[in-house]
């Protein structure tokens, strides 16, 4: 009776048995967020957009290697998208007919018209640059515990690392992006430290 | 904020892409079942497990379970070869028409949505020569083609049907109990104990018994993977009661597999797919999952 356990677990199995319409409910339910965080990383629309289809297609590429943690497929899926938006030239490659094969609606607006949306796509490029600034690791982790809210203790099971080796890591990865956004870190100290989630969430 | 969002016709390509790419593999056995019932949510309770049918009719009354109403008489047809069979017009209230085909030669035998079954020689005049679906009805739908290999038999009978899923029930302390469905799990679900009769187990000790609620628990697969081998082997007896939820009628049990050593007889149906030789590192993606129950859900849930 395994439609008792719902969930990201119960899906994910399905689709290992090739159950189409479970990975279909599975990216039904992460296309936003892979998507968001994929725009996070390159700061630009029709490459998020790329940058989220290998991502699923990785996922399941690369399907025996997939973790399940805390119940979710998520946390695997945005450390392949990271990989993935690093790697994008190599990814896009693997995929490109693919990707071309994919219909896309027109854009309907020029964006550099509005002078919100040329703002707001600076200060997407400047956070997707001061993020190109930290190693994959940390990246990696910074993805995880500060954008998608894991837990620290996740972020180091799907990572292989000690939660308190991610500990460290997550500080100095901080003090490397405030760095990268507001120039020197010692002139500009942080008045407010990124929150940092420990313990289980509720 | 900007426009954040997916263009939808990228989305659904390739949303429709993956599913194909999952789709396709799918090992022989399971790719029959998951195909029969791509698209139909709705299923009546017919199955492809022998006996399930049986078992559906004798729970007709079970809140929650799909309630199926002829509401024509049946057409059957015997054809060899690719044939039509006309059903004549649809009657009012008709959602859907319940397919039963029986294949009389060996061969290989598609409905019309693409699902197909195949027939081998030692499966015609056995339970295991019929097949059941309840097609949704779509406008305008009064036959039904049945493609086949060349100089294959069959027989079709085919029927309108309304198919409605039936609420659950209340009980005097405010439970809900029914079968499973598409709309969730009552807190008394519907099972079949081991000593045949059929009852109600609270979803709660379902959960407990079947890892749903450790899982909640677990902050890494080491936890995971700790809590799978403190409970290999291990036998979890759920007490069934009638639907009041509190006079015991028989128990169901859930028993744990012994993970990958296959002592535990067939592999849980969802690991099929999962190649039975891993590389270096690799970890089984099932063990432990493979939980076994005795006794059985009321209502077949096509979900694995």
């Amino acid at each position: 009776m395994g439609s008792i356990a719902t969930g990201d677990e119960t899906l994910w199995r399905r689709s290992l048995s090739g159950q189409g319409d479970a990975f279909g409910d599975l990216y039904d339910r992460h296309r936003d967020r892979v998507f968001r965080h994929a725009y996070r990383l390159c700061g630009n629309h029709h490459d998020s957009e790329d940058i989220m289809a290998a991502s699923f297609l990785e996922l399941w590429r690369r399907r025996k290697h997939v973790r399940v943690v805390e119940g979710s497929i998520l946390p695997w899926l945005l450390v392949t998208t990271t990989n993935v938006a690093r790697n994008r030239a190599r990814a896009a490659a693997r995929y490109q007919r693919l990707l071309n094969s994919l219909p896309r609606s027109r854009e309907p607006d020029d964006a550099s018209a509005d002078p919100y949306r040329r703002y707001q796509n600076q200060l997407d490029n400047d956070l997707a640059q001061a993020l190109a600034t930290l190693s994959i690791e940390d990246l990696q982790l910074v993805s995880l515990v500060v954008f998608e809210e894991h837990t620290i203790a996740a972020a180091a099971a799907i990572l292989n690392l000690t939660p308190s080796a991610a500990k460290s890591r997550m500080h100095r990865a901080r003090q490397r992006l405030r760095t990268a956004l507001n120039g020197d870190a010692a002139t500009n100290p942080p008045t407010a430290p990124t929150p940092v989630l420990e313990g289980e969430r509720p | 904020m900007n426009q954040l969002h997916v263009d939808n016709l990228f989305s659904d390509a390739l949303r429709a892409k993956l599913v194909t790419e999952v789709g396709k593999i799918a090992p022989s056995r399971a790719k029959k079942r998951a195909r029969l019932w791509t698209g139909t949510a709705a299923v009546a309770g017919i199955g492809l497990l022998g006996g399930v049918g049986a078992t559906a009719a004798g729970l007709f009354s079970t809140p929650g379970s799909t309630q199926v109403t002829p509401l024509a008489s049946p057409v059957t047809e015997t054809h060899t070869g690719t044939a039509t069979v006309q059903l004549g017009h649809s009657p009012e209230g008709a959602t859907g028409i319940e397919l039963q085909l029986n294949c009389l030669t060996p061969g290989r035998f598609e409905f019309e949505d693409g699902a197909n079954t195949t027939c081998k020689a030692e499966d015609v005049g056995t339970r295991q020569d019929w097949t059941g679906y309840t097609l949704p009805l779509t406008a305008g739908k009064e036959s039904i083609t049945i493609t086949t290999s060349p100089n294959a038999s069959w027989k079709l009978t085919a029927q309108y049907v309304n198919t409605e899923i039936t609420d659950w029930a209340v009980n005097p302390h405010g439970d809900t109990y029914g079968a499973e469905n598409e709309n969730g799990t009552p807190d008394l679900v519907a099972v079949i104990a081991t000593n045949g009769k059929s009852g109600y187990a609270y979803r709660t000790d379902l959960e407990d018994a079947n890892g749903t609620t450790a899982s909640k628990t677990f902050k890494s697969p080491a936890d995971a993977l700790a809590w799978q081998k403190s409970i290999q082997g291990k036998e979890f007896v759920v007490p069934v009661y009638d639907s009041t939820g509190k006079t015991v009628v028989g128990e169901f049990v859930i028993g744990r597999g012994s993970g990958t050593s296959g002592s535990a007889g067939e592999p849980a149906p969802e690991c099929a797919g999962v190649p039975p030789t891993l590389g270096p590192g690799e970890t089984y993606p099932c063990p432990g999952l493979s939980t076994t129950e005795t006794g059985r859900p009321a209502v077949p849930v096509p979900s694995s």
